[in-house]
């Protein structure tokens, strides 16, 4: 795989920079995580955004599937929602006599999964083929969705009535957790003006389209990583294995999506390589959905992305200095 | 196994201590004593554990058992003797009386002690009651405690005290101690261990921690402790607790021997005494009593008697060229207190004797026990060689004052001495001359210029009067005769007035010896004879009388290469002769502790140098690194500035963490550095001077804001290698 090209990264900051500004006027105040969001979509990675009701999750879901321009469906999940409510499926035509394929709302550039943790887990069982393989098989016949595919997905750890948790299966295919958190004094008291284009996701601009994102995106693959970094990346996958605080570490796949965000993270930064910054930056929003902590460090109140924290900082990061 | 390792140690910890002491005794089971002293104790603690005595129990126990056996051995005085002080008649006081007398008894017998159980008790008795102390601390523990410590310390300062240092010159068994010491605190637990709980963890390192600071810090103090103990002891002047008890003034009820040497020399063929070679030469002239005070009536001695052996220097210094000599002397017929010698006695055995110092006299307090009592003497010599004596000076007055004294002397002796030695300037010329006009009648005006006579039967007396009627008046009027009173005190007088040290000595002449080595000392043999001190060369016995033997004529040095009149050198005594260059000795110990001092001194400088040579090369392997070798330089300018780089952080996040002057400097070191190690290899190199200035930038930044002894170890700090 080639090395991108100086004027290929700079093309890629550019647009990147453009989707983040579009978006960024939806949801005011919380840039970083609107540009951690937008990597996350280049690298290929579905995101899960995660906080309390009220925080803009479904805002800068669909912000960011507005400015991406190309097709998007919005599943609101529920408790009697059906996997075949998200697939599609197949219909006798009375008029041909023929059974055909009536592809679901997963047949979209940019799904949005609004409280996905709503559905029983059947149906969201339906959704793993589909963020792994980008195919959906009904009836044994496998259905391509559109290029590029990404699901957005919302869940409130806070209300657990009535909700499913997300299988371990099922959150190793998030690429990222992005926690929005709640704006800081000055934003909170724009968004709260009336008249600020706070929240109004019709104002967004479509700034690129689906087939311009693919082949970035695919160039992003060149990216360069050295052979430091990526130990660097083995290394605090093993502290995670090996760490007693937690039931599961991060996975190969894990390991991998990381590299993939932190080459996108890379060029957003317009840079054509990766540093140890970039692997300390995404290490906690993609890792940390993934490992589940022991009842013990569960009981005191160890939160896994504080592990995460606490694992990088552990770890020898790979400094510039001859062997 | 645990349990024991402590009490191991210890034991271990106290035997490394007890060579100095034991270097203090001559007899070779001394060691074995102490050490069974030092190592018995642990078996009666480890007893009183199992029978579950309290502690106290045992320390009684044990101490009462010591100081009954210390009792069983040591000397007892007689209380009927007499010689008990008044305040020693209580019971108590008379039962303990041999342990109170034992300590005085073993600091004033000679060194090293001779082997006398009795003279042991004090050293066994200490070890012992250390022991103890040491056993009850260390049984049952399993601590590595400071009671070996505590307790080899007070062995090493008992052992350095009994031999003045010399028991531990260079400091062998002070640093085996240490060492002992060291091994046993760190591989034995220092600690207790933490008890199972919550906070096992935290207390654990906690532990580790203040052991980290505590352990080096302790490490340190003790090895530099004994280093101090071991350079700073063993010195030429060290302390010599003989000197601070008063010596045993016996009263020397010896007759004054002066005039005794005339009734031995009018009896010439009585057998005195017989002495034989044991090794060395024998000497020619054997030293009854050495007269060095003259009162302006008589010659005296006062003599301040010691055990011979006792470590003290004399008030003349020694003669740098020495032989040592080996005799046994056979009382037949002579039966005085004093025992003949000659130069200085190192070693009596076979009587008990006492040594005055200073003159090298040699008594026998009680007297002989028999007349074939054989006493063995040890003697250093004077060996300096004509040409030596010939040159030598005298030392100045005030060193030497007591040989120089001449009460209210009529000022006509010293016109007479300036007289014979008128413009001879070589002090032995002047001993010659003074030598030849004692012997030789010239000094009156209607001299013969014959030799004086020697009559033993003459009267006796050297007062100023007496030897000037023997100068200067005619026969008839009693002049010109003497006994070898007369002819020695004369010279002796004379010779004092042109401040030239004299002393009188009694003694014998030794006649030649027969095949077996032995020589007979016969009535006739007996002398009284002067010796002159002279720098470097000691004193020379002059012997004005007629029929002397002893010559005060020097050879006249011959060219080299013809040595044919010279005898041969006696091969027996040439080999046995022990030629010592006192002078140099002296210095050769004096500057050993100079070079422990210098030692480490250059190890340290040493050490310096090559940090700062092994920092040269790291520096330059750095600046032709590029930019990460820049980047390191940076790095290693953090760890001596005291800010290591913690293990996760990155480069940005270092740089950025900098003092903000020379953060935007190092931000940009730091992205370059990046770039260089992480991108794809370039095809055009990058400018690598100008991210070395950006790294000197930083680097003086950082070394500006540093502390100041920081600043002062920069060059040669070994820091930048800690990871």
């Amino acid at each position: 795989m080639s090395t991108p090209s100086a004027q290929q990264v700079a093309d890629f900051r550019l647009l990147h920079t453009d989707i983040v500004d579009a978006v960024s006027g939806a949801i005011q105040g919380k840039r970083a995580v609107v540009e951690l969001a937008v990597t996350c979509l280049f690298a290929g990675g579905h995101v899960l955004l995660e906080d309390v009701p009220g925080t803009g999750k479904t805002t800068l879901a669909r912000s960011i599937a507005a400015a991406l321009g190309g097709s998007s469906r919005r599943i609101q999940f529920t408790p009697d929602l059906l996997p075949a409510d998200i697939t599609g499926t197949a219909v006798f035509e009375p008029g041909s006599g023929e059974i055909s394929f009536r592809p679901g709302p997963v047949f979209t550039n940019v799904l949005l999964a609004d409280e996905i943790n709503r559905a029983a887990a059947k149906t969201q069982s339906a959704l793993l083929e589909v963020m792994a393989e980008r195919t959906v098989t009904v009836d044994g016949v496998g259905h391509l969705v559109p290029d590029p595919f990404v699901v957005i997905a919302t869940q409130n750890p806070v209300d657990l009535d009535g909700t499913y948790r997300l299988p371990e299966a099922q959150l190793d295919r998030f690429l990222m957790r992005i926690t929005l958190g709640y704006p800081d004094p000055e934003h909170e008291i724009e968004v709260l003006r009336p008249g600020s284009g706070a929240g109004v996701v019709e104002a967004v601009t479509e700034v690129t389209d689906p087939d311009r994102v693919a082949a970035v995106a695919a160039s992003l693959r060149g990216i360069h990583v050295a052979d430091p970094l990526l130990g660097y990346v083995r290394a605090i996958g093993a502290a995670t294995r090996s760490d007693d605080r937690l039931r599961l570490g991060a996975s190969t796949r894990a390991l991998r999506g990381l590299i993939s965000a932190c080459q996108a993270f890379a060029a957003s930064q317009g840079r054509h390589y990766v540093v140890p910054s970039d692997v300390q930056r995404l290490a906690e929003p993609v890792l940390a959905h993934r490992l589940i902590p022991t009842r013990d460090a569960l009981l005191a109140g160890e939160d896994p992305a504080a592990i995460v924290a606490d694992l990088v900082a552990g770890v020898e990061a790979p400094r510039p200095v001859p062997a | 196994m645990k349990k024991l390792a402590p009490v191991i140690w210890a034991a271990v910890v106290l035997l490394t201590a007890l060579p100095p002491l034991a270097a203090g005794y001559a007899a070779g089971w001394a060691f074995a004593v102490l050490a069974a002293c030092a190592v018995l104790p642990f078996g009666l603690a480890a007893l009183g554990r199992l029978a579950r005595v309290p502690r106290w129990t045992s320390a009684t126990a044990g101490l009462i058992v010591g100081v009954v056996v210390a009792l069983v051995f040591a000397d007892r005085v007689d209380p009927s003797s007499g010689m008990l002080p008044a305040w020693r008649g209580s019971p108590g006081l008379s039962a303990l009386g041999p342990l109170i007398d034992a300590v005085p008894r073993l600091l004033t017998a000679p060194r090293p002690a001779p082997p006398d159980p009795s003279l042991l008790v004090p050293a066994a008795l200490l070890v012992w009651i250390v022991g103890l102390g040491v056993a009850l601390a260390a049984v049952g523990g399993r601590r590595a405690g400071v009671a070996p410590l505590i307790g080899a310390a007070t062995l090493h300062i008992a052992g350095a005290l009994l031999t003045a240092g010399r028991g531990d010159v260079i400091g062998t068994s002070a640093l085996a101690t240490a060492l002992a010491l060291l091994v046993g605190w760190v591989l034995l637990p220092a600690t207790e261990r933490p008890t199972v709980g919550s906070s096992t963890r935290a207390r654990s390192t906690e532990l580790r921690r203040r052991r980290g600071v505590l352990l080096p810090a302790l490490v340190a103090t003790v090895v530099a402790t004994f280093a101090l103990t071991a350079v700073a002891v063993p010195t030429a002047s060290s302390f010599e607790p003989r000197t601070l008890v008063p010596p045993p003034q016996l009263p020397t009820d010896a007759a004054n021997p002066v005039p005794q040497a005339a009734v031995w020399a009018q009896s010439p063929d009585t057998e005195l005494f017989s002495v034989t070679q044991v090794e060395g030469a024998l000497p020619t002239l054997l030293s009854a009593v050495v007269l060095p005070d003259y009162t302006g009536v008589a010659w005296t001695l006062d003599a301040r008697l010691r055990p011979v052996g006792v470590v003290a220097e004399p008030d003349t210094a020694p003669a740098a060229r020495t032989r040592t000599a080996t005799y046994t002397i056979m009382a037949g017929q002579y039966a005085e207190a004093w025992l003949p010698a000659a130069g200085t006695a190192t070693d009596v055995t076979g009587v008990s004797t006492l040594l005055d110092l200073d003159t090298g006299t040699l008594v026998i307090p009680g007297g002989w026990p028999s007349a074939d009592t054989a006493a063995t003497i040890t003697s250093t010599i004077g060996a300096s060689t004509p040409a030596e004596i010939g040159t030598a000076s005298v030392p100045q007055a005030a060193d030497i004052e007591r040989y120089l004294e001449l009460p209210r002397v009529p000022p006509v002796f010293g016109e007479v001495a300036r007289q014979i030695t008128g413009g001879v300037s070589s002090r032995w010329e002047q001993v010659s001359l003074l030598a030849d006009a004692v012997r030789n009648d010239t000094l009156r005006t209607d001299a013969t210029g014959q030799e004086r006579v020697l009559d033993h039967g003459a009267r006796s007396g050297s007062s100023y009067a007496r030897l000037w009627q023997f100068l200067s008046a005619s026969p008839e009027e009693g002049g010109q005769v003497g006994t070898s009173e007369q002819f020695a005190a004369s010279f002796a007088m004379l010779a004092r007035t042109l401040g030239i040290p004299t002393r009188l000595v009694v003694g014998f002449q030794v006649p030649p010896a027969d095949a077996a080595g032995t020589a007979v000392v016969h009535g006739e043999d007996a002398r009284v004879w002067a010796e002159v001190y002279l720098s470097r060369v000691g004193w020379v016995a002059v012997d004005p009388s007629p029929d002397s033997a002893i010559s005060t004529e020097l050879p006249t040095p011959e060219a080299e290469g013809e040595g044919g009149d010279d005898p041969e050198p006696d091969p027996t005594e040439a080999g046995t002769d022990h030629q010592v260059i006192d002078g140099e000795e002296g210095e050769e110990r004096s500057s050993l502790p100079l070079v422990l001092a210098v030692i480490p001194l250059v190890l340290a400088l040493l050490g310096v140098l090559g940090l700062a040579i092994a920092r040269t090369v790291r520096t330059s392997r750095w600046r032709r690194a590029g930019e990460p070798g820049a980047w390191a330089h940076v790095e290693d300018a953090m760890r001596l500035a005291g800010a290591p780089p913690p293990r996760g952080a990155t480069a940005p996040d270092l740089a950025a963490s900098l003092p903000a002057p020379v953060a935007p400097a190092a931000l940009a070191l730091a992205e370059r550095a990046e770039a260089q190690a992480f991108a794809p290899a370039q095809a055009q190199p990058a400018d690598q001077s100008a991210a070395w200035a950006l790294s000197r930038e930083v680097v003086s930044g950082l070394r500006r804001r540093s502390a100041w002894w920081r600043r002062a170890l920069w060059w040669f700090s070994p820091r930048v290698w800690r990871r």
